[in-house]
């Protein structure tokens, strides 16, 4: 045994954690060599300087405060969804408004209608959900702390969104559907991590929302990279993801993309414990009218639906025969959320690239 | 060990959205698990809120806790990768400031030939506590703090045992090597009083 590998088990032998051949030999070690006894003795000592750290008791408060803010994030869901089904009649009667205004795209618009109220159900609370999961919730009445002001209210409320949406995540990325795309690169947070990130962000998505996790030594979100990691949470369809393989593979600073379905511990642990950073992206933009043939459009989806004014100008097949040959645009099918899976991507951003692309 | 029935209505009651319930165990174990939370972040005003934190994660998390542990473990759990995740930010934002202590947050002894309190001492150890990186910190207060075995540490990092093994020591031989001067002080400690008594 040379006496690095004796330094290294000498803790292990302090805290009594060898197996009996590795303690016969660090025994043996320490009555052949006094200054491992003494390093020992060191160890020791230092050991026993932590172990003698007072044990406060925890600050009073704190079970009405971490009552306070469960009862606020509770209230805000159930505010928000209130708000949000008021927001989507509010909708329905300006579009029926419209559709009795104009008769002759009716039919087509009743159907919008009744889809764009069904999404914006289905979307709440979060932006992010395509299937939000119910909160343990409790009806309680929200009392502004005294003396808060409007603008702290605002705060509060847009924190505990931001919340929601990191719960939100969390929990896609312990279902079973989530896959992963594992993009290495040669340098964390280098210019390649920027530009997924970019590419994420200025991708239009159905739930254009996105989440960022730094990992770090302690998460190993995965044996072959065992060091830090991006993981970017993204919310695609089959066509969003199928347009963002496309997209990455041209990055010039990726050397590999590997496609793998996560272990479930590892996203369960990145759930719990990644600090969880909402990012906004782009959401699908509305239809414009096309102008001169050969303009480009500003329409990013052929299943966008026109705005009022458009309708209002009426109905412009052509937008869509046009957008559906934009290489741009991912086919899509009409309804995504019917037709098409959605997925949790986790883009696991690397620091290492020693694995080899397949 | 696991949830006892106790603790397992208790569970139930929070699922159902009952706060008052989870304020119960909210109180049962903030003691408990308050001083780790110091011990990890060196700062009481960042304990507290280190502790809320991962009081609110748990109760949020409460549908993936299946009472497989008991739930101050599950607890422990998330406020220890929670410290991580948070000291980590720190850590690094510290490193890229040129600032990994602040000078005024040393103690300082007007007379350096008496001996040292509690207080000084215990100080000054967790100045050393603070000074490692989040990583090697977790391992130290877990181990030598709250007394886990290797592989109780490995599985809240969710980390190899040997992995766990290595971290320990080196975080270990660093501490020694900032407490060095303490060591000395505390082993000469007794000889001095004797001499002292001598005299």
């Amino acid at each position: 045994m040379n006496s690095e590998d004796s330094e290294s088990l000498l803790s292990a032998f302090l805290d009594d954690e060898l197996a009996q051949e590795e303690r016969s030999d660090i025994e043996q070690a320490i009555l052949a060599r006094p200054e491992l006894g003494l390093a020992l003795e060191n160890l020791r000592q230092t050991r026993e300087f932590v172990a003698a750290l007072p044990r406060p008791p925890a600050p009073a408060g704190l079970v009405t405060s971490v009552g306070r803010l469960l009862r606020i994030r509770q209230t805000t869901y159930y505010r928000r969804l209130s708000f949000s089904l008021v927001g989507a009649s509010i909708a329905a009667s300006l579009l029926l408004a419209v559709a009795l205004r104009f008769p002759s795209p009716q039919s087509t618009v009743l159907v919008q209608m009744n889809e764009l109220t069904e999404r914006q159900r289905s979307d709440e609370p979060s932006s992010l959900s395509p299937d939000p999961e119910p909160l343990p919730i409790q009806v309680v009445e929200h009392r502004p702390s005294a003396g808060s002001s409007p603008m702290d209210v605002d705060q509060e409320l847009g924190n505990m969104q931001e919340e929601r949406d990191r719960q939100h995540i969390r929990s896609l990325m312990e279902r079973k559907e989530t896959q992963r795309v594992l993009i290495v690169t040669d340098v964390l947070n280098g210019p390649a991590s920027d530009k997924i990130e970019k590419l994420i962000a200025e991708n239009p998505r159905h739930h254009s929302n996105f989440g960022r996790t730094t990992v770090s030594l302690g998460i190993v979100v995965d044996p072959d990279y065992p060091s830090e990691a991006i993981v970017f949470t993204v919310i695609m369809t089959d066509a969003e993801l199928s347009f963002f393989r496309d997209q990455v593979s041209k990055v010039d600073q990726v050397t590999a993309i590997v496609e793998d379905s996560p272990p479930v511990e590892v996203t369960t642990q990145l759930a719990e414990v990644g600090s969880i950073l909402i990012l906004r992206g782009t959401p699908p933009a509305t239809l414009q009218p096309l102008g001169d043939a050969g303009q480009k459009t500003l329409a990013t989806r052929t299943d966008d639906f026109p705005t009022l004014e458009q309708q209002q100008s009426g109905p412009h097949p052509m937008n869509r025969l046009r957008l559906n040959n934009d290489p741009r645009v991912p086919d899509g099918p009409k309804d995504p959320k019917r037709s098409s899976p959605e997925h949790t991507v986790l883009i696991w951003v690397t620091a290492s690239a020693r694995r080899v692309g397949s | 060990m696991t949830v006892s029935d106790d603790e397992h209505e208790l569970i139930k009651a929070c699922r159902a959205g009952k706060i008052d319930a989870f304020g119960i165990l909210v109180a049962r174990y903030q003691d408990r698990l308050y001083p780790t939370a110091l011990r990890l972040t060196g700062r009481p005003e960042d304990a507290a809120d280190l502790l809320q934190d991962a009081f609110l994660r748990s109760f949020e998390k409460l549908n993936t806790f299946h009472g497989e542990s008991s739930f101050y473990t599950w607890v422990y759990r998330i406020t220890v990768n929670l410290a991580l995740s948070q000291r980590r930010k720190k850590h690094v934002a510290g490193r890229q400031a040129g600032e990994l202590g602040d000078p005024a947050d040393e103690p300082t002894r007007s007379d350096p030939s008496r001996p040292l309190e509690d207080s000084e001492r215990d100080a000054l150890v967790q100045l050393a506590l603070n000074a490692l990186a989040p990583e090697h910190r977790a391992v130290v207060v877990m181990k030598e703090f709250d007394g886990l075995r290797y592989e109780e540490i490995a599985t809240i990092l969710n980390l190899p045992i040997g992995t766990v093994r290595s971290r320990l020591h080196r975080a270990r031989s660093e501490l020694r090597e900032r407490l060095k001067g303490l060591a000395e002080f505390d082993l000469s400690a007794p000889e001095r009083a004797s001499r002292e008594d001598a005299v």
